[in-house]
């Protein structure tokens, strides 16, 4: 699948001790996390932003509860055309988590800015029970404030089918960054007696398979909505992220990186005709 | 005559030409100081249809058409951060000048035709805009699509 090639790849890893190298630091850590455009990404042109986060249970058992990644002010996000249809879901929804099924998406068509797979493990009274396969998708929800509310929705296929639901939002960042993108992953309610650890999600903001629909007088048409547009000229410090992670036992993790968009070269805006 | 006295007296004809170009120049600058304007203030507001012209990264450029107390044609470029947008507009009026003005605005919603508002601040001008101050406000809507926009602004100006 196109989102899941990391071409272009940039491996951003979670370190606990920021002095130690990368390769010392993946093996040392229990969480990475990779991000990269399209693997035939260019200057001046949309691409997917792919995120790709792997936590080891084994070493950190307790389940993450904030994912927050800062992206460059260099990125159009948005001058992308992603969220152009706001997704109101209550926050009864967040609180309960876990919820009903009451259409296949679950938000406007429109409003959907990344989708991608996870992977998590079920532990029932703090035992591991299950490891659930889901399909997972970010909308854009409504302004509040000066900060764009997302809706992340998460649908268990094997063994559970379960819909769950999370708050998120996208906030201003001071610069080199234009935003920084949170994802809040709430427990499952005590009644439940169960809570969720992500171990894997491959996430693709801007994904090339994600289809919007426009209507024009009675017809509807299909599109495939632009993604992150990148820079003509790439930044000469290159395109920097910050990342991290909260965790349920307190545990904070974070870092920064930045890598050169590789294997292209600096060409001049064109203009659009 | 000594040297020294004809110094003296070459030293005295150019000081009293320069003093005589003074006062000649003087009674110039007088005479122009009331053929300079007065300064003059305009309530402005202005309609704008802007169409996308370049896009890259997070920075749009516009050209469009202004009507309103001043048409003519505009140029636009937006550095846009989340709901952030600032830059700066140009308005070249039919009548002469321009007017190079700082904008920054806010959006007010999401969905296809985002509604935005700001304020915005004369920066630069040139031929009868070039000593031109002034500010105002702004609201418009932008279309997500194909980021062509419709602003409207008001201001106060003085040149």
């Amino acid at each position: 699948m196109r989102m899941l090639r990391f071409g272009a790849a940039m491996l951003v890893v979670i370190a606990a001790t920021p002095a130690a190298s990368a390769a010392d630091a993946a093996q040392q850590t229990p969480a990475r996390l990779d991000v990269s455009f399209d693997h035939d990404a260019k200057p001046g042109q949309p691409t997917a932003l792919n995120i790709a986060l792997r936590i080891d249970l084994r070493r950190q058992p307790s389940p993450v509860t904030t994912v927050s990644l800062r992206y460059p002010a260099t990125i159009g996000v948005t001058t992308s055309g992603l969220g152009i249809e706001p997704c109101e879901r209550p926050p009864s929804d967040f609180e309960a988590v876990v919820i009903e099924l009451t259409s296949r998406l679950g938000c406007p068509r429109n409003s959907v800015m990344g989708i991608g797979t996870a992977i998590g493990q079920i532990r029932m009274d703090g035992t591991a029970i299950s490891r659930e396969v889901g399909t997972i998708s970010v909308h854009s929800g409504p302004l509040v404030g000066q900060r764009l509310q997302l809706v992340t929705l998460v649908t268990g296929m094997n063994p559970i089918g379960a819909r769950l639901a999370f708050a998120g939002e996208v906030r201003p960042a001071h610069k080199p960054y234009g935003g920084d993108l949170t994802l809040r992953i709430r427990p499952l309610p005590s009644s439940w007696h169960a809570s969720i650890a992500l171990s894997e999600v491959d996430l693709a903001i801007g994904s090339p398979v994600i289809v919007y629909h426009d209507r024009t007088g009675r017809s509807a048409v299909r599109y495939r909505p632009e993604g992150i547009q990148l820079p003509h000229r790439c930044p000469r410090a290159g395109f920097r992220f910050a990342m991290s992670l909260r965790f349920a036992d307190g545990r904070h993790l974070t870092t920064k990186a930045a890598r050169p968009m590789p294997n292209v070269r600096d060409i001049d805006a064109p203009a659009i005709r | 005559m000594s040297r020294h006295r004809r110094r003296s007296i070459a030293r005295s004809v150019a000081l009293g030409v320069a003093a005589g170009a003074a006062l000649t120049v003087a009674p110039v600058a007088t005479a122009a100081d009331p053929m300079a304007h007065a300064a003059r203030t305009l309530n402005i507001t202005e309609h704008a249809d802007l169409n996308l012209t370049r896009r890259s990264g997070s920075t749009l450029w516009h050209t469009g058409t202004a009507t309103g107390t001043l048409p003519g044609t505009v140029s636009a470029r937006f550095e846009m951060t989340l709901t952030k947008v600032t830059g700066s507009v140009t308005i070249r009026p039919r009548s002469g000048g321009s007017l190079t003005i700082n904008v920054v605005g806010y959006a007010q919603s999401t969905g296809v035709n985002a509604r935005f508002t700001g304020n915005m601040a004369v920066r630069k001008g040139t031929g009868r805009y070039k000593n031109a101050v002034g500010s105002g406000t702004f609201d418009g809507t932008v279309n997500r699509r194909t980021f062509d926009a419709t602003v409207t602004a008001k201001a106060k100006l003085t040149y």
